[in-house]
């Protein structure tokens, strides 16, 4: 390859970068080559390689880093290391590759043993449902209950002061278990209170926080 | 070369070399110095240099020499302070590579 052909080839290979940046890279390399000499200049243009390679290594540059602001503090590594070799094979790019094939292979297995996991993940949930539904459904019987008593509660109690002028120990005991009954309906009422306002959202939050850990953010927890 | 150079200590060693120079060196003179130093590859040091000019580590400026046009690298201000910061870590990471090798006892 001539210098010429280097330097066109390495033009065109960096077309989709902007011109300044263009014109900078070319007049670097345009310049090196000459300051190299003539007699050296076949080996380098060999050394270098393809033109292809030269301008990836130049775009990958530009399009990963932005200016990191060389803030001066005292602990001074700023740069996230790569590392140059002859062969410029950088580790990052190694990594970032195989976490990609990880991925792809969870998802195929994920999809091979779906027979698997969709039933255990419906009967799962399904139970979980079932227990909030009957939660609820305790709660509102022992409410509903609460509720009859109290009323119950009340009815005797006024029936129970009515027998009070008829025969008055027929009367005290149906105002004692009319008071009986009353405090047992607040007892309910106030059961069925509890699990509505605290018991039942609590479980809702635990599932919450479950379905969380199980299910992390994916952004940001990068290599 | 059985170490890899990170980024971090190439850049380090590339305002080192453009130091030496109160007037500055151009790209291909300071690729020759530095690979007196350590091996890299002829288009190693283009993105290094444009990304230390990026950061206001290094100005260029452009000199006729012998009918034709020669980009010259200079160290700045802030370029020499940072240089001046990477000699310090160097001095401490190297003192305790050093140490390890050496099997001192340097665990407190």
């Amino acid at each position: 390859m001539t210098k010429s052909e280097f330097l066109n080839q390495l033009a065109s290979q960096l077309s989709d970068i902007s011109p300044e940046e263009r014109e900078e890279a070319l007049s670097y390399y345009r310049e090196y080559i000459e300051d190299a000499g003539l007699e050296n200049e076949e080996a380098l243009l060999q050394e270098l390689g393809s033109p292809a390679k030269v301008a990836a290594d130049i775009k990958k540059d530009i399009y990963q880093r932005t200016s990191y602001s060389s803030d001066i503090q005292p602990n001074a590594v700023i740069r996230h290391s790569e590392t140059y070799t002859d062969n410029n094979n950088t580790h990052q790019e190694h990594t970032k590759n195989s976490n990609n094939t990880n991925l792809i292979l969870i998802l195929i297995l994920a999809v091979l043993l779906s027979p698997f996991w969709v039933p255990l993940v419906i009967t799962v949930a399904s139970l979980i449902f079932s227990v909030l539904v009957t939660i609820l459904a305790i709660g509102f019987g022992i409410g509903v209950s609460g509720i009859a008593l109290l009323i119950v509660g009340i009815v005797l109690f006024a029936l129970g002061i009515y027998n009070l002028f008829l025969s008055p120990f027929i009367g005290i005991l149906l105002i004692g278990i009319s008071m009986l009954i009353f405090s047992l309906g607040i007892l309910f009422t106030l059961f069925t209170g509890w699990i509505c306002l605290k018991v039942f959202p609590w479980i809702i939050k635990q599932l919450s926080t479950l379905w969380h850990k199980l299910t992390p953010p994916r952004k940001g927890a990068h290599s | 070369m059985v170490f890899n150079t990170g980024s971090t200590l190439l850049d380090a060693i590339v305002l080192a070399v453009v130091a030496k120079d109160a007037e500055g060196t151009y790209g291909y003179k300071i690729t020759q110095d530095v690979r007196q130093v350590i091996e890299l590859s002829e288009s190693t040091l283009y993105p290094v240099l444009r990304r230390l000019q990026k950061d206001e580590c290094l100005i260029t400026y452009d000199k006729e020499c012998a009918g034709r046009n020669r980009r010259y690298y200079q160290i700045t201000e802030k370029g020499n302070a940072q240089l001046q910061l990477y000699k310090i870590e160097w001095k401490s990471y190297s003192t305790k590579i050093t140490s390890v090798f050496e099997g001192g006892n340097t665990h407190d």
